[in-house]
């Protein structure tokens, strides 16, 4: 019982092991999508895997998609995009900064919606998104 | 040991203590500009019972806690992130506390990368978006952050609250 407490308690080469391959599979993450930040020129809008709207970046314009009683107000300002208004419970998307680099995005889960910037520089993910 | 109606008193009584602990996380908002990072005091209580009463156990506090919670103040989205986080991170935690390697800060390390990880891949299921991935990086440090916490405190209660448990 004391050895198995003890060995319970205290920190063991394992846990520092398993510690060392989390940091390693967050960097190997981090380096594989890893590019330069390239402003993009266009944003794409998926609903649920499908594209809804692609939109021109440099024209400045305020717009609501709608479905399913999901509301989300996208704003198109200076380059970047972000969501001013929407009825979801979390707000994630709102709080989110706003985007303007090839590859970034705003996720609103609630309504399964996907904000992406697309355009520019491609970024190397983008052969998976297809 | 406990008898069965001792050990399901107590379950019932550490239910509420989950529930409350994550009631009063939803009254703090985090935004780290990363959807989904908070402490998950919760899984303190959900550590606590796979250390003290096994798997079996935990896993039943911890998804009355989550269906509690979405019942009041969340939906039946919320509560599929949550339970799919919860349950992923406890299987991963039973297995690694069946080795008798790890300590139950590691365990709980484990719990919480292996928790943000799963909320991960139902999202990326979810939306049919593969290009959120690029928050995994993220997601594994805090989870790795709040994991040793959780797991720092809930040895503390362990060494001073099972004892009395087994023999009082």
């Amino acid at each position: 019982m004391r050895d198995e407490k003890k060995k319970q308690f205290g920190i063991t080469r394992w846990d520092i092991a398993l510690a060392v391959l989390f940091i390693a599979a967050a960097a190997l993450v981090w380096a594989l999508l890893l590019r330069p930040e390239a402003a993009g020129s266009s944003v794409e809008i998926k609903r649920d895997g499908d594209v809804i709207g692609v939109y021109d970046l440099s024209a400045d314009r305020e717009f609501t998609v709608e479905d399913g009683g999901h509301e989300n107000t996208i704003v198109i300002y200076g380059g970047t995009v972000s969501v001013r208004e929407a009825n979801c419970p979390d707000q994630y998307c709102v709080k989110h900064a706003a985007i303007r680099y090839s590859g970034e995005c705003i996720v609103c889960l609630p309504a399964k919606l996907v904000i992406t910037i697309t355009g520019g520089e491609e970024a190397p993910i983008d052969a998976y998104t297809g | 040991m406990h008898t069965r109606a001792e050990k399901v008193a107590f379950c019932g009584v550490l239910t509420a203590l989950a529930v409350i602990l994550s009631y009063v996380e939803t009254l703090v908002p985090i935004n780290l500009g990363v959807p989904g990072i908070k402490p998950g005091f919760a899984n303190i209580v959900a550590v606590f019972i796979l250390f003290s009463y096994g798997f079996g156990a935990a896993l039943t506090v911890n998804i009355l806690r989550v269906v509690i919670i979405a019942a009041m103040f969340g939906s039946p989205a919320s509560a599929l992130y949550a339970l799919s986080g919860a349950i992923v991170s406890l299987i991963v935690m039973a297995l690694l506390r069946k080795t008798g390697r790890f300590s139950v800060t590691g365990v709980s390390m484990a719990g919480g990368v292996m928790h943000n990880a799963a909320q991960l891949a139902v999202a990326i299921a979810v939306t049919k978006t593969p290009l959120i991935v690029s928050y995994l990086p993220a997601l594994i440090a805090a989870g790795m952050v709040t994991g040793i916490v959780i797991g720092i405190i809930s040895q503390l209660l362990l060494r001073r609250v099972s004892g009395s448990l087994r023999h009082g």
